[in-house]
């Protein structure tokens, strides 16, 4: 909140929480899907480790620098392009809705050709909604900050 | 002090929150539809099932041979489910063409495909060699689609 100092252990835990969780999110999940799904995934970024680990690291950075910065204007900018980074890591990864691969089965190669853009955008909709609400809600909080509230019934 | 969110506040954050939830039904929606379509077409068109859910017909006109398929495709699913079937150029001595078909079957009903296909050039005296691909395409509207390029027909017969 605006205006209002974050206990030194809230934030430790803040930052904690939000290292677990993207890390899970960004790097262990795609880890598991590019292992899993080697075969489909050939010529897509999510193949490529080291596109997880830039693209999860750098996610993950934004994030707790957001957490770190909470009630500043600078955690608006973090989160907001945490959520951008979120957004353009599913997009890129999900080889932006149409993938390429090779089914072999019994001998016989088959090439396969696989379309999901509504499905990637149902995906990246609710990280671009965040990208928009991040620096909206620290502005109207901020517009806000000194007018009392309502008492509560 | 204490404040109260602000309506637009309130309103973002209620976006979110649909946004995320229809994201969640779409992809669990999906992913059943996937799961009970494969498990069906595949029961429907496996040889060994029994009534297999296709028939083939066969007619012959001098050096030509058309073979009919009739397949009864079902979907199991939660979306609608296109299929469509078409023939790429064929090589060998026997000429192949197809009919394109696609058809559009409605969640937990059934459509029949009608699929054609014309052999031209069939030799009485001479090795006939043949070989064509057929481009098979699934997909779940609006969310995913499939294509393959299967080898429907790959041989080569003697004649006599």
């Amino acid at each position: 909140m605006i205006g209002e100092e974050i206990p030194a252990t809230t934030r430790a835990f803040r930052v904690a929480y939000t290292i677990v969780l993207n890390v899970a999110l960004w790097i262990a999940v795609p880890l598991i899907i590019s292992r899993e799904f080697a075969s489909v995934l050939q010529g897509v970024p999510l193949s490529n480790p080291e596109f997880i680990y830039a693209f999860g690291g750098a996610i993950t950075g934004l994030h707790v620098l957001g957490a770190l910065t909470e009630g500043k204007a600078l955690s608006a900018v973090f989160n907001s392009g945490s959520y951008v980074a979120g957004a353009y890591y599913v997009w890129v990864a999900g080889g932006g809705g149409a993938v390429s691969f090779d089914v072999s089965a019994s001998g016989v190669t088959i090439p396969t050709a696989m379309a999901f853009k509504t499905g990637l955008f149902l995906l990246v909709l609710p990280l671009l909604v965040g990208a928009i609400r991040a620096p909206l809600k620290f502005l109207l909080d901020e517009s806000e900050a000194g007018r009392p509230a309502r008492d509560m019934p | 002090m204490k404040r109260e969110p602000s309506m637009v506040g309130r309103s973002l954050w209620a976006a979110s929150v649909v946004i995320t939830v229809v994201a969640l039904v779409a992809f669990s929606t999906l992913a059943y539809s996937v799961y009970a379509d494969v498990g069906s077409v595949g029961r429907s068109l496996s040889s060994s099932s029994s009534p297999s859910g296709y028939t083939t017909s066969v007619a012959v006109n001098g050096t030509s041979e058309t073979e009919y398929v009739n397949a009864t495709i079902p979907n199991a699913g939660l979306y609608p489910l296109v299929v469509g079937l078409s023939c790429l150029p064929s090589n060998g001595s026997v000429r192949v063409t197809c009919s394109n078909v696609k058809v559009t079957i409605p969640p937990g009903g059934e459509q029949t495909m009608h699929f054609a296909m014309v052999f031209q050039n069939i030799s009485f005296t001479s090795t006939n060699t043949v070989s064509v691909k057929g481009n098979v395409s699934l997909a779940l509207v609006p969310f995913a689609s499939v294509s393959m390029v299967v080898p429907i027909i790959s041989a080569s017969e003697r004649a006599g």
